[in-house]
């Protein structure tokens, strides 16, 4: 864990470059956590990975992002080898020892939002403050669609992305 | 009608995270929620495209009722609906019945208040037209 203090830059140069817009502006895109014999740093993909995942495991989620990013996803997801990415609606914003976390969600029709909102922050905060040790400030969630049973036309491909991995 | 407000205010004891972030329902989420609401409430059918005055696909072309939903301060909602009766049922107890459901189920699912909902009713579908049987 404390190990190599000698993390690789160019890594986290392209981690940064293929990370959100909001962690563009932030003067290093990775964390650092002092431990005295050097240092761990967690580059701000892997928070959205987590945050992605674990709040597609609650469910009532559909899917997460917004329109385009869905319709790019379905697109990628049916590209043999690649998979729709699971930071897709996940934007964060990753500091020295905290990190901020906003979705994009598209839900099931029938759930109670707030109830399912409330689920997604706990599991999303306990999974990044398990993993990364960050202490996660807050988990903004936009509901910007509800799936409704009928629009299950290509229902079933849109699923496969939710199982694998 | 539970109030929960959406900003998670309420008072939960076994979650300190509840304080932690806000969530947001956008409007389109709330008007095909209230759209499919609607389908389950007797005797109100869809609103058919128009073209000057006259519906091509006919009344009962399995169209949902078009709502239009303006969420405000994040926990309140307004709808604007546009529906069908059926012919023989009387209007005013129909659309009561259609706002009533609105309220109550919108923000059973949404957690937000409804505090107003106009219907605008558009056609009586007559009873030859086919009933809708899904949605």
């Amino acid at each position: 864990m404390t190990n190599p203090a000698t993390t690789n830059t160019a890594e986290h140069s392209t981690f940064g470059a293929g990370s959100t817009d909001r962690s563009a502006g932030a003067p290093d895109a990775s964390t650092a956590q002092e431990s005295g014999q050097g240092s761990t740093t967690i580059a701000d993909v892997v928070v959205q990975k987590i945050a992605g995942l674990a709040a597609r495991e609650v469910p009532g989620v559909h899917e997460l992002g917004g329109g385009a990013a869905r319709a790019f996803g379905a697109v990628k997801g049916r590209i043999p080898g690649a998979s729709a990415s699971a930071g897709q609606g996940v934007s964060v914003e990753v500091g020295q020892r905290q990190a901020a976390v906003d979705l994009q969600m598209l839900v099931e029709y029938g759930v109670a939002i707030p109830d399912l909102a409330k689920d997604v922050r706990n599991n999303v905060i306990d999974s990044v403050e398990q993993m990364t040790g960050l202490e996660v400030v807050e988990v903004n969630i936009n509901v910007n669609d509800v799936h409704l049973p009928a629009d299950d036309g290509d229902g079933a491909d849109q699923g496969s992305g939710d199982r694998v991995q | 009608m539970d109030t929960a407000t959406v900003p998670s205010a309420d008072a939960d004891p076994d979650t300190c995270s509840a304080q932690r972030g806000r969530t947001t329902i956008s409007d389109r989420a709330v008007g095909r929620i209230a759209a499919r609401v609607l389908t389950e409430v007797e005797h109100i059918g869809g609103t058919a495209g128009r073209i000057l005055g006259t519906a091509p696909r006919g009344e009962g072309s399995g169209a949902s009722a078009r709502v239009t939903a303006k969420v405000t301060g994040d926990s309140v909602a307004a709808l604007d609906v546009h529906l069908s009766v059926a012919y023989p049922e009387s209007v005013a107890r129909a659309t009561e019945d259609a706002r009533t459901n609105l309220v109550h189920r919108v923000a059973e699912l949404t957690g937000l208040t409804v505090n107003r909902v106009d219907i605008e009713v558009t056609a009586l579908r007559s009873p030859d037209s086919p009933s809708r049987r899904v949605q």
